[in-house]
C-alpha cells in the first residue's frame, strides 16, 4: 500500500535501534547522518529505495565522548566486527555502521580519526559534517515494525547539516564516479523536495558564519549550481541514475534543478 | 406565389438518383399550362460532369435548359461550391441556367441560391424557377422543417455532446427510456438518440421493444468512445512541475475552495491496484490560476503534473473524495486511461476489471 514504509527501510531502522543498543553508553556524542537521517526527514517517498541506503552513519562529538566504556568494547561485546576501512563496523545483521568525526576536528593522521584511548581505527575522518554538529535535534527513533516496541531518543542531523554532508561527498567524488554514491544525489533530492526552501536557506545561513561550520556550509553552497544547476550536471544525471526509472527521468531532472535553483535564489538575498 | 403542392411522403432519400426523379416529377406538376419537359436521365459521367440536362418548353416553342447538379443534403456552404462548379461548366453554354434539385433546401440554402439567381427545386416541393427569355417564374413553398433532421448518421464519438451521452449511458443502470436517462442526467434527448444509434449500430446497446435502452455493454462503450475521444487532444492539457512530488501535491489540494478531478493512474490507484502514478492529471476550470496557486512550474521537459480543462463539466459529476483527493468517476478515469500513452491502456483496462466486479460502488 501506499505510505507503508519499504521493507528495506523496517530492516534498516531495526539494524540502527541494534547499534544504539550497542552504543548506549555514548548516545550523547553521537549524532545520526547519512541516509537513515535523510529518512528521519523525509519519511517513505515514491522514489526508490536502494539496499544501501540500510547503512547507518553516527557523526561522533568529540567533547562529548566520554573515555569509557571504549567504543570498540561496546560494539565487538554486541557480536559487531571491524570493517576493512577505519571507523566502518559490521553489525551481526550484516549491516555497514560508519562512525565519522568532522575532518576540522579529527586530529593528524589521514583516514582514522585520533581518539585518544578509543584509537586511530574506531573512527573515521569525513569532510563536512561539522554542521551536523549544530544543525541537530533530539529525535524519539522508533522501530518501523508493529511488533518491536524499542524507542531511543538520539541527536539526528537537521535537513541543512545533511544537505551539506551529502554536497561534501557527492562533489568529492565527481572524479571517480561510482554507482554507489549516485543515492546521494537523490538523498539531495529527498531532502529539497521535503523541507521547505526558505527553512533551508535560514539554517544555512546560519551555519555559513559559524566558526565550527562556516567554510564546509561556504564551500557546499559554492558547487551547488555546478553540480544541480542543470538538468545534465553531474549531480543531476546521478540522482537520474540512482532513480533507475527512465520514465521518472526527466521528473527527476528537472525538479532537482528547480528545487536548486529556488534555494541558491534564496540564499543570494 | 401558388399554393404549395405536396412533395414526396418523407421517406428517406437514399440515392441522387430518386432526388432528380422527385424532383423531375415537382417540376412537371408546377409548369404553367402549355409547357412541355423533357430530362436527359445521364448522371456524371467521364465526360459529363453534371447530373442532367432539364428543358423546359413554352407553348410558342421557345426552351430553357438547366443544367442541373443534385445534392441529397446539402448545407449552404456545399450549395456555394456547387454553384460555382455549375457556372464553370456553364461557360461558353448559351442558352443554358444552372439549377440545384436537393432532397430538402432549407430556408437558408433556399436565400442563398435567391442571392445567386440560381433556380431550385428540393423533394418537399420548395421550388424556384426562374428564366428571362422565355420568359418562366414559379415560386413554390413546400416543407419549412427537414423532415430528415437526422439523414446523417452519427458516424463518431469525438464531440462534447457524444461525450457527455456516453457518460450518462455508461453511468446509469438501464433500462430507461431516452427522455428519462435525459432528465437524468441533462444530455439533450436528441443527443443521446444518436448517440444510442451509433451504439446499437456497434451492438453495444440494445432497445427494447419500445425504443428504450434495454440493456448497455458499458465496458465496449468506453473502449468505443475511447476511439474516438482522447484526453489529451478532446481536452486543452497545459503541462507543469511540482518539484516536490505528487504527495506534496496531493496536501496542497486538500481542502482548496475551487472544484478539480483527479484522473488517470493517480485517480486509478485510489480503485485498482495499478502501479504508483509518475503525472497527476487534474481536471480543473482554469489551468493557469490554478498553476499560480498551487505554485506549479510552467514546464516542457519534465513535467509531472497536466492541468487539464475539460471538454465539458461531466468529468466534474459523480467525483468521490478517496484519500484526501476528489477523484473523477471510475468511467471517465478509464476512457482518460485507454487514451493515455505508455501503460495507461493497460491500466484502462485494469481499471475496467474493477468496475466489473465493483459495479455497485460506481453506478446507479
Amino acid at each position: 500500500m501506499p505510505g507503508d514504509p519499504d521493507p528495506l527501510y523496517v530492516a534498516a531502522r531495526a539494524a540502527l535501534l541494534d547499534t544504539l543498543d550497542a552504543l548506549r553508553e555514548h548516545h550523547d556524542a553521537l549524532v545520526l547522518v547519512g541516509a537513515q537521517a535523510v529518512y528521519v526527514h523525509t519519511g517513505a517517498t515514491t522514489l526508490s529505495v536502494a539496499e544501501y541506503t540500510t547503512d547507518a552513519d553516527f557523526c561522533i562529538a568529540l567533547d562529548l565522548l566520554t573515555d569509557s566504556p571504549l567504543l570498540a568494547d561496546c560494539l565487538l561485546a554486541n557480536g559487531y566486527e571491524i570493517g576493512t576501512n577505519p571507523g566502518s563496523w559490521i553489525s551481526p545483521r550484516g549491516i555497514t555502521v560508519d562512525l565519522m568525526v568532522p575532518e576540522v576536528l579529527a586530529g593528524a593522521g589521514s583516514r582514522g580519526a585520533r581518539l585518544g584511548p578509543h584509537g586511530n581505527r574506531a573512527a573515521r575522518r569525513a569532510k563536512g559534517l561539522e554542521a551536523s554538529l549544530l544543525d541537530r535535534q533530539r529525535t524519539v527513533i522508533t522501530a518501523l515494525e508493529p511488533s518491536d516496541e524499542r524507542s531511543v531518543e538520539i541527536w539526528v542531523a537537521g535537513p541543512s547539516a545533511l544537505l551539506i554532508a551529502k554536497i561534501h561527498k557527492i562533489n568529492e567524488r565527481l572524479d571517480s564516479p561510482d554507482r554507489l554514491n549516485d543515492k546521494d544525489a537523490l538523498d539531495v533530492l529527498r531532502l529539497l523536495q521535503s523541507v521547505s526552501t526558505n527553512s533551508l536557506s535560514n539554517r544555512l545561513n546560519e551555519l555559513r558564519t559559524s566558526d565550527l561550520a562556516g567554510d564546509a556550509t561556504a564551500q557546499a553552497i559554492d558547487v551547488l549550481p555546478a553540480l544541480f544547476g542543470q538538468s545534465d550536471s553531474p549531480g543531476t544525471r546521478m540522482a537520474v541514475r540512482a532513480a533507475g526509472e527512465q520514465s521518472l527521468d526527466t521528473i527527476i531532472a528537472a525538479s532537482l534543478v528547480a528545487l536548486v535553483e529556488d534555494l541558491v535564489d534564496e540564499l543570494a538575498i | 406565389m401558388k399554393d404549395g403542392v405536396k412533395g414526396m411522403q418523407p421517406n428517406k432519400i437514399v440515392s441522387e438518383q430518386q432526388v432528380l426523379r422527385a424532383c423531375a416529377e415537382l417540376i412537371k406538376g408546377v409548369l404553367p399550362a402549355n409547357w412541355s419537359f423533357t430530362a436527359s436521365e445521364a448522371l456524371k459521367s467521364k465526360t459529363r460532369q453534371y447530373d442532367s440536362l432539364l428543358t423546359l418548353t413554352s407553348p410558342d416553342q421557345r426552351s430553357v435548359n438547366y443544367m442541373v447538379e443534385v445534392k441529397r443534403s446539402p448545407t449552404a456552404k456545399s450549395i456555394v461550391d456547387a454553384v460555382t462548379q455549375l457556372r464553370l461548366l456553364l461557360e461558353g453554354r448559351e442558352g443554358e441556367l444552372p439549377l440545384l434539385a436537393a432532397g430538402y433546401l432549407g430556408r437558408r440554402s433556399q436565400e442563398v441560391l435567391k442571392e445567386l439567381d440560381v433556380s431550385y427545386v428540393d423533394t418537399t416541393g420548395n421550388i424556384r424557377l426562374t428564366a428571362s427569355s422565355p420568359g418562366l417564374f414559379v415560386e413554390v413553398q413546400g416543407a419549412q422543417k427537414d423532415p430528415w433532421p437526422d439523414d446523417q448518421p452519427l458516424r463518431t464519438l469525438r464531440g462534447r455532446g457524444a461525450g457527455r451521452a456516453v457518460r450518462a449511458l455508461v453511468d446509469t443502470i438501464p433500462p430507461y427510456g431516452v427522455r428519462e436517462l435525459s432528465a437524468r442526467t441533462g444530455v439533450a434527448a436528441p443527443t443521446l438518440s444518436r448517440v444510442i444509434d451509433l451504439l446499437e449500430r456497434d451492438a453495444i446497446v440494445t432497445r427494447d421493444s419500445r425504443g428504450g435502452v434495454a440493456s448497455v455493454d458499458w465496458a465496449d462503450a468506453l473502449r468505443r468512445w475511447s476511439q474516438d475521444y482522447e484526453l489529451r487532444r478532446s481536452n486543452t492539457v497545459t503541462s507543469y512541475l511540482e518539484p516536490r512530488g505528487l504527495e506534496a501535491l496531493g496536501q496542497r489540494l486538500d481542502d482548496v475552495p475551487w472544484r478539480y478531478a483527479v484522473t488517470s493512474s493517480l485517480a486509478a490507484q485510489r480503485f485498482a491496484p495499478v502501479a504508483p502514478a509518475r503525472i497527476a492529471v487534474l481536471y480543473v476550470d482554469d489551468a493557469t490560476s490554478t498553476a499560480e496557486t498551487l505554485d506549479l512550474r510552467s514546464t516542457e521537459a519534465g513535467a509531472n503534473v497536466l492541468l487539464v480543462e475539460p471538454f465539458d463539466e461531466v468529468v466534474f459529476e459523480r467525483t468521490v473524495k478517496l484519500d484526501g483527493l476528489i477523484v473523477a468517476a471510475p468511467s471517465q478515469v478509464a476512457v482518460d486511461l485507454l487514451t493515455g500513452p505508455g501503460r495507461e491502456p493497460a491500466e484502462g483496462e485494469a481499471l475496467i476489471d474493477w468496475m466489473e466486479k465493483n459495479e455497485d460502488a460506481w453506478r446507479s
